[in-house]
C-alpha cells in the first residue's frame, strides 16, 4: 500500500472562524498522494460538509477533552 | 485561495438579524416605559413590574434565542429546521402580536387581552419546541450538545404549561402565584440557563481560545437541573416549604458552579486579549453568582429581596451575557454567510465598530450601576432608564451596522454561470 505524505495543520490555538477557514484552505489543495492531518482543541463540526463535499474521506484519532484529530484524504 | 463554506442548510441571513434588530427594540420601548410604570410599583406581584419583565424575557431574551437556534442549529448540530423561512415568520408573527396582547393585558387590566395574549405566547412556545425538537433528533449524533438542546426544550414546554396555567390563576380559576413560580423556576434555571450553558460550552472555547468544560458537567449538570425542578414543581404544588428551600438552594448551587466554572475557564484561556465580550462575560457571571446567592439567603431567612434577586439575574446576569454572545455571534454570521457566498473580503472584526461596541457596553454599565441606587432614591429610575435608552439605541445601530456591511459585501458576490 501506498505511504501517503502526512501534512500536519494545527489550529488550537486560533479563534474562530480561523481554524475553519485553514482547514478549507487546507483541503482545497489537497493531493491523493497527502493526508491532512487537522488538529484543533475541538470537534469542528462546520468542517464536514466540507470534507463530504470535496468527496475526501476522514478518520477521528482523537476526540478528547480539548483536543481533537482527524486524519482527511482523498 | 480560501473557497468557501458548503452550509446550504443555512437559512437567510435576514432570519436572526431580524429577530435581533426586533429584541434591540423592545429594549428600547421598555426603556422609555420602564419610568412611567415604575415609580409606585414595589411588588414583584404588581401587574406592571409582570408587564415589563415580559417586555424583557419575551421581548429581548426570547427573540434573541429563537433566532439565534433557527441559525446556530445547522452550525452547531449539522441539523436545520425544515421550511425554516416560513416558520421563522410564523413564529415571529405570532411571538409579535401574543407579546402585544399580553403587555396589553397587564398595563390595562383588560382581562380578554390576557387570555388571547396568553393562547398565542403559549401556542406559538409549544409549535418552537415541537420543530425545534424534532429537528435536534435528526441529528445523527447525541453528543452532550444535544443532550442539552434537548433538556433546555423539555423546560421550555413545563415552563410555558405552567405558565398558561398561572396565567388562568388572573381569570380566578387557580392559584396564581404557585404555579407562576414552577413557570419561573422552569424558564429560568430550566430553558433561560441550560440553553446559556449549551451554548458556553460552544462559544467560549470557538471564540476565546479557551479549554473545553469539563464533559462531567457538561453531561450531567441539565439533567440535575431537569430533576431538581420536577421536585421543584411538586413540593411547590404541595405547599412543602422546607423541601422547597432545600431545591432553591440546589437549583441555585448548580448555577453557581456553572458561572464558577465559566469565570475558571475563561480565566485561563491561551490568548488572553482585551474583548469587550470578555467583560461582559465576566460581569454577567459575578452577577450571577451574587444572584444565586442572595437567593439561597432570602430562601433561608424568607426575605422577600425577589425584586432585587431578579433585576441582577435579569439584567445584571442574562442580558450582559447575551449582550456578549451576540456580539460574538453576529460578526460571525455575517463574515459565514458571506463566505458561504464567496465573497472573501470580509472580516470579522470590522463587521461591528469596536468603539461603538465599548460605547454601548459602557452606557449598559452606567445604567446598571444607576439603577443600583434607585431602592434609595426611587426618582434614580428615571436617569438610569435614560442612560439604557442610549445603550439600547446604540445596541440597536451596531446591530444595523452589521446589516449594511452583510448588504455592503454580498453585492460582490460571484455568480457561476
Amino acid at each position: 500500500m501506498e505511504t501517503k505524505k502526512e501534512i500536519i495543520l494545527d489550529v488550537s490555538e486560533l479563534e474562530a472562524p480561523y481554524p475553519l477557514v485553514e482547514a478549507i484552505n487546507a483541503l482545497n489543495i489537497l493531493k491523493d498522494n497527502e493526508i491532512l492531518i487537522f488538529r484543533h482543541r475541538m470537534n469542528p463540526q462546520m468542517l464536514y460538509q466540507n470534507i463530504l463535499a470535496l468527496q475526501l474521506q476522514f478518520d477521528i484519532t482523537k476526540e478528547e477533552e480539548n483536543e481533537f484529530e482527524m486524519r482527511i484524504y482523498k | 485561495m480560501f473557497q468557501g463554506l458548503t452550509l446550504d442548510q443555512a437559512p437567510p441571513y435576514t432570519i436572526p438579524i431580524k429577530f435581533y434588530l426586533t429584541a434591540s427594540l423592545y429594549l428600547i420601548v421598555l426603556s422609555i416605559i420602564t419610568p412611567i410604570y415604575t415609580l409606585h410599583v414595589y411588588s414583584r406581584y404588581d401587574y406592571e413590574v409582570i408587564a415589563l419583565t415580559h417586555i424583557f424575557t419575551l421581548g429581548f431574551i426570547t427573540h434573541i434565542m429563537f433566532g439565534s437556534l433557527f441559525q446556530m442549529m445547522p452550525v452547531m448540530l449539522s441539523v436545520a429546521y425544515t421550511k425554516v423561512v416560513k416558520n421563522a415568520k410564523i413564529i415571529y408573527s405570532f411571538l409579535n402580536i401574543g407579546l402585544s396582547f399580553f403587555i396589553l393585558g397587564f398595563l390595562t387590566n383588560i382581562t380578554y387581552m390576557l387570555g388571547l395574549g396568553g393562547i398565542f405566547l403559549a401556542g406559538i412556545f409549544f409549535y418552537f419546541c415541537f420543530i425545534s425538537l424534532k429537528t435536534i433528533f435528526l441529528s445523527k449524533e447525541f453528543n452532550a450538545l444535544v443532550q442539552n438542546f434537548i433538556a433546555s426544550f423539555i423546560a421550555l414546554i413545563f415552563a410555558t404549561a405552567f405558565g398558561f396555567t398561572a396565567l388562568l390563576g388572573h381569570f380566578g380559576f387557580v392559584d396564581s402565584v404557585k404555579y407562576g413560580n414552577i413557570h419561573i423556576a422552569f424558564m429560568l434555571f430550566g430553558w433561560v440557563f441550560i440553553l446559556i450553558m449549551s451554548v458556553s460550552y460552544k462559544i467560549i472555547p470557538m471564540f476565546f481560545v479557551a479549554k473545553e468544560f469539563s464533559l462531567i458537567l457538561q453531561k450531567r449538570l441539565y439533567i440535575l437541573q431537569l430533576i431538581l425542578l420536577l421536585l421543584f414543581a411538586y413540593a411547590q404544588i404541595q405547599e412543602n416549604i422546607f423541601m422547597l428551600t432545600i431545591i432553591k438552594i440546589l437549583l441555585s448551587s448548580c448555577v453557581i458552579l456553572f458561572a464558577i466554572f465559566s469565570i475558571k475557564i475563561l480565566k485561563q484561556r491561551k490568548r488572553a486579549r482585551k474583548d469587550i465580550s470578555v467583560n461582559l462575560w465576566y460581569f454577567a457571571m459575578s452577577n450571577t453568582i451574587l444572584s444565586a446567592t442572595l437567593f439561597i439567603y432570602a430562601s433561608i431567612l424568607h426575605v422577600d429581596i425577589y425584586i432585587f434577586i431578579g433585576f441582577l439575574a435579569l439584567f445584571g446576569g442574562i442580558y450582559p451575557l447575551i449582550n456578549a454572545m451576540l456580539y460574538k455571534i453576529i460578526p460571525f454570521l455575517t463574515w459565514f454567510h458571506l463566505s458561504s457566498n464567496m465573497v472573501f473580503e470580509a472580516e470579522m472584526g470590522n463587521v461591528i465598530r469596536k468603539k461603538w461596541m465599548t460605547y454601548q457596553v459602557n452606557l449598559y454599565f452606567l445604567s446598571f450601576s444607576l439603577f443600583l441606587f434607585v431602592p434609595f432614591f426611587h426618582s434614580f429610575i428615571i436617569i438610569a432608564a435614560a442612560v439604557f435608552f442610549f445603550s439600547a439605541i446604540l445596541l440597536f445601530i451596531n446591530i444595523v451596522t452589521a446589516l449594511k456591511y452583510y448588504n455592503e459585501y454580498i453585492k460582490k458576490k460571484v455568480v457561476f454561470e
